[in-house]
């Protein structure tokens, strides 16, 4: 991509913020104090053994004022790196704004465009109505879930806590949650596979939005995957951790080297953006991780040298109560 | 028959822009940049509409692509991003028009309609435009 078009939105991000804590102050103000203290008993106590009063005070004074001035300037270094921080803070507020409203307009076009034709077209035939109405129906459930992402990560951002924790079986919410894009699979002309073992633990969850969390990592994989690719999602019993694990491999160019220790952070776009295409807001791996750390569970993923990658969420196996005396 | 090729990520749209283009046309459809690539190159439409933003190849990668291999086709840039930045590399580049979502559907089928006319010889002989 041109670079110049790829960086237009960084174009105006504010210059990397110095660093700034506390401690570095504290450590700093006794290094200064210190150094004082050091010329001060140097002067009076070696180089200037009886100078009387008048030289005492100046010497004094000129030790002072370097002080003052060292502290001055390190106190407007600091000042300057907190206002940098703010900036950037700010700038990434403006780009998370963009970004959701980029976001959020995508399925209104549809809707839009859709539902303006079946009220003004008279030649449409049924056929053409129904598919119109469709794909209204789905793109409004779409804009839906986004909001609900949101919103969620808003609220367990600030620590709310999961609403509709339940004993819940892994199958309905992993099959489900692919089920949803499988005719947009269809559509993209990729096979999307669901493999699923025997039996799976029951985990203890919130099962509507663990869904969302298979449908957001399945929806990632068919963005990043051409025509012809496969999206295999999986899941497995780790009996020694007592987790259940579920996967989406899918055979795109995987996740370059630079981009990793990015993924799931809020701000991620940018750096798909960098994935030699633009994609949507990059709420939802991040989406993801809030998620599933709320169900104390990690997510993480897996690129392959040759291309394809692996999006991986564990969380712990329900825990059965056991019967008294047994 | 002429061609026209929708190439958006977005599934609905492009089945909604498919049901109400117009039926003398065959249209394409391809979902990521380098698909459009692909197609643009193997079936040569007449009228491109392309979404900016796009994984795997965005819009603007994938039209400087399209331009490098014919020259003579008619893009509509398509983006949910009013970045002014982008509109102009774009257009820079060859894009005929670059229309923001979510776009008038009239005024997108009129530019459709009087890009494929058999009269529009010169297809790239147009002023470059923006519209909301």
């Amino acid at each position: 991509m041109d670079t110049k078009v790829k960086n237009a939105g960084r174009a105006n991000a504010p210059n990397q913020a110095a660093p700034f804590s506390v401690s570095r102050i504290a450590v700093t103000a006794v290094i200064i104090f210190g150094t004082w203290q050091l010329i001060y008993h140097w002067l009076f106590m070696v180089m200037i053994p009886m100078p009387g009063m008048l030289a005492s005070h100046l010497a004094n004074l000129l030790v002072a004022s370097v002080g003052t001035a060292l502290i001055t300037t390190y106190c407007v270094h600091i000042l300057r790196g907190l206002n940098l921080r703010l900036q950037e803070s700010d700038w990434q507020k403006n780009l998370l704004t963009q970004a959701i409203v980029h976001d959020l307009r995508q399925p209104l076009s549809a809707m839009l465009a859709g539902l303006k034709a079946l009220r003004e077209e008279d030649s449409l035939s049924p056929e053409e109505r129904k598919l119109l109405l469709a794909t209204a129906q789905s793109s409004s459930s779409r804009l839906l879930e986004m909001t609900n992402d949101l919103l969620d990560i808003s609220g367990l951002e600030e620590g709310q806590p999961l609403v509709a924790l339940r004993e819940t079986e892994p199958e309905k919410f992993i099959e489900e949650g692919a089920r949803i894009l499988a005719p947009l699979a269809a559509a993209n002309g990729q096979a999307l596979k669901v493999s699923l073992p025997g039996r799976l633990p029951p985990v203890s969850g919130d099962e509507d939005r663990l869904r969302r969390v298979v449908t957001n990592l399945v929806g990632n994989a068919l963005k990043f995957t051409p025509r012809g690719g496969t999206i295999l999602v999986a899941a497995t019993h780790d009996a020694g951790r007592s987790e259940l694990r579920v996967s989406v491999a899918d055979t795109g160019p995987g996740v370059p080297v630079e981009l990793r220790p990015r993924l799931f952070e809020k701000f991620a776009r940018i750096a798909r953006e960098q994935r030699g295409g633009r994609a949507s807001m990059g709420m939802g791996l991040y989406f993801c991780k809030v998620v599933v750390e709320a169900h104390g569970g990690r997510i993480w993923f897996e690129s392959g040298r040759e291309g394809g990658a692996t999006f991986i969420f564990s969380i712990p196996a329900a825990r059965r109560h056991e019967k008294p005396g047994g | 028959m002429k061609k026209i090729l929708i190439a958006d990520d977005d599934a609905e749209l492009r089945a909604t822009l498919r049901t109400l283009l117009p039926k003398e046309y065959e249209v394409l459809e391809a979902s990521n940049g380098r698909e459009a690539v692909e197609a643009a190159a193997k079936e040569r439409p007449g009228l491109i509409l392309l979404d900016v933003t796009m994984p795997l190849l965005c819009g603007v990668d994938a039209l400087a692509a399209i331009k490098a291999v014919d020259p003579a086709v008619v893009v509509i840039m398509l983006t949910s991003e009013s970045d002014i930045e982008t509109a102009k590399e774009a257009l820079r580049l060859g894009a005929a028009a670059y229309v923001t979502k979510p776009f008038d559907m009239e005024a997108l089928m009129s530019e459709v309609r009087s890009t494929m006319k058999p009269e529009a010889v010169d297809r790239n002989d147009r002023p470059w435009r923006m519209k909301a």
